[in-house]
């Protein structure tokens, strides 16, 4: 089923179909939280009331042909209110900007397990200062080879080739624990 | 563009493969679930080029995103009591009654604060409890102070304490977990798995409690257990003989048991026994953390098979087979539709 199919079906109360929007959309609309506002409690708790308002008012929402692009404007809207709710609820300016962490900091400190934070650690510390440039640019930030390419100055042959290395790097830095626990890949 | 010769790393390098990951390209989403439903053999790059995006794109670990779906469903739960408020007269209603509303929770949390203060026994803070949850996928074995151990299936958590005055163990059960517990003449060993409570005397077996679908079992290797559900019922087991007790039913049976089907999760192996679509997806959950969604208009089926080391694919193929159903996946969540 298509994702405007499933919105309709929603929209008439069916909660399977509610959960099967939050659970296909929510981490994208997490990765996008995060880079609006750095801080993951507050992006969980936006997302939340997101959909709890998208539940309750189900009925006069409006038929869109792509959920996710109306989610990610409902949920930047919302965290922008948010910010300036607590910017001046405690007087600080930089709370637009959250923490500030580098790529590295972030994705090893978004993992909770102890032994795969190792792992994810030491990949890292492994790759060239551009690859770690472009893996950022083209996970987090989003963009295509050829954007990618303008703004490092490389040829997009190139970054792929640089990108393709540095999976290839990963993939052998989790192979380890991926042996040390056959199943456990989810 | 030869897919078929892809691995993880060229998936997780192909923009319409991340735009399909992202969710952010219908076309690509389709494209993606049809093609992996066209080569089921390729589903364990898939996997792990899904993983490796997922730590690249910084995205909510597994464990604190299941905590959110929690949430959710929380509230649709305490939601689907009410209507969802379409004109305005209702809003002001509702902010009417806000005021009560708020002293009301407030009165309740001192009542339930209260509540636990002055229940003499089993309070947690008391006992002390230890909690551990097994996460999906995973079997892990643990100790208990007493040099007894439990090894957990997966998606299994377990709390235990031991009293004051040491003289008894006690442990909930949330799961599948094999126990052997150590011979102590003056100290009692008490599993409780929802309303089933065993009592322990130096013994090996295994016991279960899944309260997606309120059903306790427990199975007797070696030594000898009492088992009690619901305060009633009680009946001491000999080797090789199990107990059950159905919640909704309040039905409590004895008999014996099969061992490979009942105890194979320590070596991998994955038995189903004419279960329904609840049971097959309150396993599927627990052991590969899959959420099972039925869209097909099948509404008894049924299910008997074994597995060795399965992957979550080679399982849901076969039910489907089974029933002659189709599926897609789409991340961890599989949806059963009519062929």
């Amino acid at each position: 089923m298509d994702a405007a199919a499933l919105w309709i079906e929603m929209k008439n109360g069916d909660q399977q179909a509610f959960m099967e929007i939050y659970n296909s959309y929510y981490q994208a609309l997490y990765s996008f939280g995060c880079r609006i506002h750095a801080h993951p409690q507050l992006v969980k708790d936006s997302i939340h009331e997101v959909f709890c308002e998208v539940w309750a008012g189900r009925q006069s929402l409006p038929t869109v042909q792509q959920p996710l692009s109306y989610l990610f404007t409902y949920l930047k809207r919302k965290i922008l209110k948010e910010v300036k709710v607590s910017a001046i609820t405690t007087g600080e300016v930089t709370a637009a900007e959250g923490i500030e962490q580098s790529y590295e900091e972030m994705i090893v400190r978004a993992e909770h397990d102890a032994e795969m934070q190792y792992k994810l650690h030491n990949f890292m510390r492994q790759l060239s200062v551009t690859q770690q440039a472009i893996l950022r640019l083209k996970y987090y930030e989003n963009l295509n080879y050829e954007q990618i390419a303008q703004q490092l100055q490389l040829q997009p042959r190139t970054v792929y080739n640089k990108l393709y290395e540095a999976l290839k790097l990963m993939r052998k830095s989790l192979r380890v624990l991926v042996l040390l626990a056959p199943l456990n890949f989810f | 563009m030869d897919y078929t010769l892809y691995r993880a790393e060229d998936f997780a390098a192909d923009e319409s493969f991340i735009r399909y990951y992202q969710r952010t390209d219908e076309e690509a989403v389709a494209f993606w679930e049809n093609w992996m439903r066209c080569h089921p053999s390729k589903i364990d790059e898939i996997v792990l080029a899904e993983m490796m995006l997922s730590k690249l794109m910084g995205h909510l670990p597994q464990a604190a995103f299941e905590a959110e779906q929690a949430r959710m469903q929380a509230f649709l739960q305490t939601a689907s009591s009410y209507t969802p408020p379409s004109s305005t007269p209702k809003k002001s209603i509702v902010k009417m009654l806000r005021p009560y509303l708020v002293a009301a929770c407030g009165l309740l949390i001192i009542l339930v604060t209260l509540y636990i203060y002055h229940k003499p026994a089993n309070n947690p803070a008391e006992l002390g409890w230890t909690y551990f949850k097994n996460s999906p996928s995973q079997r892990t074995t643990i100790e208990l102070p007493d040099g007894s151990t439990i090894m957990l299936n997966a998606g299994t958590s377990i709390r235990y304490a031991m009293s004051a005055a040491k003289d008894s163990l006690q442990v909930y059960l949330d799961g599948e977990a094999f126990f052997n517990v150590s011979q102590h003449a003056n100290r009692a060993f008490l599993v409780h798995g929802g309303d089933m409570h065993v009592k322990v005397l130096g013994t090996t077996f295994n016991m279960s409690y899944y309260p997606e679908v309120g059903k306790s079992t427990v199975a007797l290797v070696q030594g000898k257990i009492s088992v009690s559900a619901k305060g009633d019922h009680l009946v001491e087991l000999k080797p090789n003989e199990a107990a059950s007790f159905d919640q909704t039913s309040a039905s409590f049976a004895t008999g014996a048991f099969n061992k490979e089907e009942v105890l194979g999760w320590q070596q991998d192996q994955l038995y189903f026994t004419k279960a329904n679509f609840a049971e097959i997806k309150q396993r599927m959950k627990r052991m590969y953390n899959i959420t099972l969604i039925n869209r097909s208009t099948v509404n008894n089926m049924q299910y008997t098979g074994h597995f060795t080391n399965a992957g979550f694919q080679q399982v849901v193929e076969s039910i489907c087979f089974a029933n002659g159903l189709g599926y897609t996946v789409s991340r961890d969540t599989v949806i059963l539709k009519n062929q």
